[in-house]
């Protein structure tokens, strides 16, 4: 009973992983989803005198810096 | 020489008529397979027994019959703990070591062939019946040494001169036991010690335990004095001291191998000490009228069976745990050696056995089989045996009967895995190959098709970049975005936003590059990567423009390096790596049944490599 168990456990967990990485794979389920509500390039952005569009203006994402080195 | 039927006197005659009358033989015990005046067929060959003698040595007795063979010629058939050994006079080209040079083990020529000593003592004439044709003298003894080949294809035999010590050489060879039997219409009713009472010297209670033909030593029940009943009389050898050991089975349990039903005939617990470890083996002795003795031992509840063989193994001194042994055709593994003592025996057996006697022993494995060789006194047994599995133990014990639980792994246990664990592998292995073909197809079917390749320099992007327009043409299409920047020991942040005709941002995205290097006292280093790489996916065909913005800096918390980047743009990709984690997934659980071996093996082994670094 409990290999039956181990079995039925193993296999949904391998066939959930399968069918998860077809789907991340080929139908990209883990992408970034679009925005709940379009944003307007021109009037949804902050104007900044001379800086482009200012989209991003006040919240580029906090990625970058020194790592530390070896 | 002829036994004189009524008197049991040896009489001894020259060409015309008897010479002088000699010592008188003993009651001899009755054989379960041969009788003076019977005869029988050896491998299709008719033979009849002419007479036989019984021969005394340190440890028990064993019986020489002489038979004619249906062309005439004399052979000598050797009864020995219920083996049988048919041999004739063999001429000595070579010469062989005296007696005094003699020791069990050993490797001596017999002509062209190499025989291994197996025992060495003095054997003493106890009596016989029949004719013999030449003259022994009743309580004669001479020196003598018995042994095999090196593959147990031969039997030989040295009886060495006592007065003289010239040697005479007998080969021969080993029968199997149901190869040689007298025709059952030739025996007479059992007039053996089989069926007389025997009585303890010791305590006087009649001994009426389990008792075949062969039996040599009995135990008194109810003083456990050992009786060696080689003799005339029994006479007490032994006395087992203390409380009954826990036996799993009592004399006299019928057991069932391979059809054939046994009778636990005797019992003995040999104990070896290592430190302050005692390791306790149970050993039956069963026996079959036919098949013969068969010894069951049981230790941790693991059981295994053999029988004896002969043949020639060879250690070499300093071997080590898993040591490869040639054994014959096959290779055994080295296990253990050590020597045990006998703390208990009762019942019945086919040699003289006693309380405290100590045995040497060497312990073979090879997964199911193994091979144990045992030196008690001047004497080498070879036991060949094999694993004896729960569900065939308890099948083989009286219905009704437990048979003890097993613990830990035994020196020959087979590695058996569990179904579950085979149908699991199963499952894997089904995983694994759709898993390995589906990232096969992924990668090939990668056309990754160019859209967009834009130089920009940090003037552009700091201020946020609207990239020239691109054509996307099914809904749900998945896009890669890379780029490249020259850094030295600095950074980018970037963000990205998909912009639609109409100029609206529908989806957000960002990407991180950073490149250091430098020296130190180890020489020189390096980390991260000036490639940026993200996936976004577009859900309705159009046509669309990448906003890109990004941020850096240089060192610690230095100023930018404003390095130009480059963005490339591709369609028709697919996200490759997401097959890796169902294939480690799979890969893991097939692991699982060889990691299973792994780890048997290894507690296998654990005790005798303890043992080992002990030393």
């Amino acid at each position: 009973m409990a290999g039956l168990l181990t079995k039925i456990v193993v296999g949904t967990l391998l066939l959930f992983s399968t069918v998860v990485a077809y789907g991340a794979s080929f139908h990209g389920w883990f992408l970034p989803a679009d925005l709940k509500k379009p944003v307007s390039l021109r009037e949804g952005s902050t104007r900044h005198s001379g800086a482009g569009f200012a989209y991003f203006l006040g919240r580029t994402h906090a990625g970058g810096g020194y790592r530390g080195g070896k | 020489m002829k036994i004189c039927d009524y008197c049991r006197t040896a009489i001894y005659w020259d060409d015309e008529s008897a010479l002088r009358a000699g010592n008188k033989s003993l009651d001899l015990p009755v054989s379960a397979r041969f009788k003076v005046g019977a005869s029988g067929k050896l491998k299709k060959e008719s033979f009849r027994v002419l007479g036989r003698l019984v021969y005394a040595h340190d440890t028990g007795t064993w019986n020489e019959w002489y038979v004619e063979m249906q062309n005439g010629s004399i052979l000598w058939l050797s009864e020995d703990e219920g083996e049988l050994f048919l041999e004739k006079p063999f001429t000595l080209t070579k010469p062989v070591p005296p007696f005094g040079e003699l020791q069990p083990g050993m490797e001596i020529a017999l002509g062209s062939k190499i025989g291994v000593v197996e025992e060495t003592g003095k054997a003493r004439c106890i009596g016989g019946e029949g004719e013999i044709p030449f003259q022994v003298e009743i309580g004669e003894t001479y020196p003598y040494a018995d042994g095999a080949g090196q593959d147990g294809s031969f039997s030989f035999g040295l009886e060495y001169d006592a007065g003289t010590g010239a040697p005479r050489a007998f080969i021969g060879r080993i029968l199997e036991l149901k190869s040689a039997k007298s025709s059952p219409e030739d025996k007479t009713a059992p007039e053996s010690r089989v069926g007389l009472i025997i009585r303890c010297p010791s305590c006087g209670a009649p001994y009426d335990g389990a008792r075949a033909p062969t039996t040599e030593m009995v135990v008194c029940a109810a003083c456990g004095a050992g009786l060696d009943l080689t003799e005339a009389q029994a006479k007490v050898v032994g006395k087992n001291e203390g409380p009954e050991p826990l036996f799993a089975f009592p004399v006299g349990t019928p057991l069932t191998f391979d059809k054939v039903q046994y009778e636990v005939m005797g019992r003995l617990l040999y104990d070896e000490q290592e430190g302050t470890k005692h390791y306790r083996t149970f050993e039956y002795v069963l026996y079959n009228p036919d098949a013969g003795y068969l010894w069951l031992s049981e230790e941790r509840g693991h059981f295994t069976l053999s029988s004896p063989f002969h043949g020639s193994v060879a250690i070499p001194p300093g071997i080590k745990p898993k040591q490869k042994v040639r054994v014959g055709q096959d290779t055994f593994k080295f296990y253990e050696q050590g020597t045990q003592s006998l703390k208990w025996v009762d019942g019945a057996l086919p040699w003289r056995a006693v309380a405290g006697e100590s045995t040497n022993y060497v312990h073979l494995v090879k997964p199911p089989e193994c091979i144990d060789r045992e030196k008690t006194g001047s004497e080498i047994e070879l036991f060949r045996g094999r694993y004896v599995g729960p569900e065939e133990m308890q099948a083989a014990v009286p219905k009704g009967r437990r048979i003890p639980s097993r613990s830990g792994v035994y020196s020959c246990q087979p590695y058996i895995p569990y179904a579950s664990l085979v149908g699991l592998w199963k499952i894997a292995c089904i995983f694994l190959i759709l898993n390995v073909l589906l990232l096969t197809y992924s990668c090939t079917s990668e056309k990754k098709t160019g859209l967009l390749h834009e130089k920009m320099t940090h003037d552009q992007y700091s201020k946020e970049h609207l990239t020239q327009p691109f054509e996307i043409k099914r809904d749900g299409t998945i896009l890669r975005l890379a780029g490249h920047a020259p850094l030295k020991n600095s950074w980018l942040a970037l963000d990205f936003a998909v912009v639609n005709a109409g100029e609206n941002v529908i989806s957000e995205f960002s990407g991180d590059a950073s490149y250091y290097y430098g020296t130190d006292s180890e020489g020189s280093w390096s980390e991260g990567s000036s490639n940026f790489s993200s996936y976004f996916k577009i859900k309705k065909a159009g046509t669309y423009k990448l906003l890109v913005h990004a941020t850096g800096g240089s060192g610690i918390n230095g100023p930018p390096l404003k390095e130009p980047i480059q963005i490339y743009l591709y369609s028709d990709v697919t996200i490759s790596w997401y097959f890796f984690i169902p294939l480690i997934l799979a890969g893991l659980v097939t692991f699982a049944e060889p990691m299973g071996r792994l780890i048997f093996e290894t507690r296998r082994w654990q005790q005798v490599a303890e043992d080992d670094d002990d030393d």
